[in-house]
């Protein structure tokens, strides 16, 4: 009887851990909101607020609030809120359900408003990526996983395992977020910025500041730089980030102006122009040079150059739908005149609005 | 022992198969006019339950689309030509393809 009970727990115990294992999970878990509460006061009973002028109390409130509404149109289910706590350590951390923790350390050595701004998008970018979810899910995976194993090992059950409440939080507290996700916080900071209207390079004072005073101020204080490593890496990936902004906000800023720099692309036969209009998503799928290998393109090019050849060829575009951050825009060819009867081939292009713009995702494709 | 752990490893393998093997089926949406001409540039967009999460999207080319591959279940479309718009539900059969005429020149649409 025991062991027909035993054996009804591990099957329960499988489906659960292959269930966990097949779910990902998107919105905000009444777990993690649980934790964050838990989290959030304990360091308020441990160290409390911190009591800040009037005057800086004002102006943190307002950066918190332009980028909360904007972070809020990416992760409608958390509930974005701060709290800088009377700690020296040079510090700040996302605990979970859009909850941010600043140290005072930190907060008093801020510069300026940018700085400040970017350390707030950074740590609302763990809340959007659903940084904390993903440690939760790990955790849960790995506590269900020992259970089976106990279970099969011996039958018995090691009752110090089978708390995921205790195993999680212990974790959480422990661990720091990865550098991928790091990294994504840093990218999304940059984004956010922009959006909110603050300037993105913030995020790259507040790293440079860092740095600085990682050489000068006590390294027990400096909890952020040691849970952080490679501040130069950081710097560098972040201006990249900027950079490409920067040139997006030029060149793809509306679907029209996207599918210009890839009509000139095909007009020209330069692959690295059409390459870069391309979506992220066919960057991740594709290298140039497998891009350019392309069989519908390469057919679409040399059709166009045999056009080129031939006539007068000039183009103009036409943006035939728009829908919820998606397009369709027409590439009309003609000769010498646009004129209906000079028309001589049509393309249609796909675009989707992305980090960097307007972005072709399919197509061209003949009409 | 050895019988306990044949058990488990039966166990694992019976559960990955029933969660790895989801049936998938096609779907293909037609949009044309009240004459039957194939209209171009209509977007159709694929929603979970409610419009809540977009699954996938695409734009007529003459006049079709076609999402391919789709887990077997329930979904929500939306179809959107300039000043026109529908709504609808589909359910996708394992191994099926699904075909949808809709009438944009019209109140109504055709499955």
């Amino acid at each position: 009887m025991i062991a027909f009970k035993r054996k009804k727990v591990i099957t329960f115990l499988l489906i659960t851990f292959l269930i966990l294992g097949s779910i990902s999970v998107q919105a905000v878990s009444d777990y993690e909101k649980k934790l964050s509460k838990k989290y959030l006061e304990h360091y308020l009973e441990e160290y409390g607020k911190a009591k800040l002028k009037p005057k800086n109390k004002k102006r943190s409130d307002k950066i918190f609030s332009d980028l909360a509404s904007e972070a809020e149109k990416d992760a409608s289910d958390l509930d974005f809120k701060y709290y800088v706590i009377d700690n020296p350590a040079i510090n700040a951390v996302n605990i979970g359900n859009g909850y941010i923790l600043i140290y005072k350390g930190l907060f008093k050595l801020l510069e300026n408003d940018q700085q400040l701004a970017a350390l707030i998008a950074h740590e609302m970018g763990h809340g959007v990526n659903n940084d904390m979810q993903e440690k939760i899910d790990i955790n849960q995976k790995i506590q269900i996983g020992a259970v089976i194993f106990d279970l099969a090992q011996d039958g018995k059950l090691n009752k110090d395992k089978i708390n995921p409440a205790v195993g999680i939080t212990v974790n959480l507290l422990v661990k720091k977020y990865d550098r991928s996700q790091e990294r994504e916080a840093d990218i999304y900071s940059a984004h956010l910025l922009d959006r909110a209207g603050y300037d993105p390079r913030g995020v790259i004072g507040l790293l440079r500041l860092l740095k600085r005073k990682s050489g000068s101020v006590n390294l027990e204080l400096l909890e952020l730089v040691k849970s952080h490593p490679n501040l130069d890496t950081r710097i560098n990936y972040v201006a990249d980030v900027i950079k490409r902004q920067k040139e997006a906000e030029k060149l793809y800023y509306s679907p029209i102006s996207t599918t210009r720099q890839l009509a000139k692309g095909l007009l020209q036969n330069k692959d690295k122009k059409i390459y870069s209009t391309y979506a992220e998503i066919i960057h991740k799928n594709f290298t140039m040079a497998e891009f350019k290998e392309k069989e519908k393109l390469k057919k679409i090019e040399d059709k166009v150059a045999r056009l080129k050849e031939k006539y007068n060829l000039k183009y103009t575009l036409e943006l035939r739908n728009q829908v919820e951050g998606t397009a369709r825009v027409a590439i009309l060819f003609y000769n010498n005149e646009f004129a209906p009867q000079n028309k001589v081939t049509s393309l249609a292009i796909d675009l989707v609005k992305g980090k960097y713009g307007w972005k072709v995702l399919r197509g061209p494709q003949t009409y | 022992m050895k019988k306990k752990l044949s058990l488990l490893i039966s166990l694992i393998i019976i559960l990955t198969i029933i969660t790895g093997c989801s049936g998938r089926g096609n779907l293909k949406v037609i949009v044309h006019d009240q004459q039957q001409n194939p209209i171009n540039d209509v977007y159709v967009g694929l929603y979970k339950s409610d419009f809540d999460q977009r699954i996938r999207f695409a734009y007529t080319h003459h006049g079709e689309i076609e999402f391919a591959g789709l887990e077997s279940g329930v979904y929500w479309i939306r179809i959107i030509s300039p000043g026109q718009q529908r709504e609808m539900k589909v359910k996708i059969d394992s191994q099926k393809n699904k075909y949808i005429k809709v009438n944009l020149g019209t109140n109504g649409g055709g499955v």
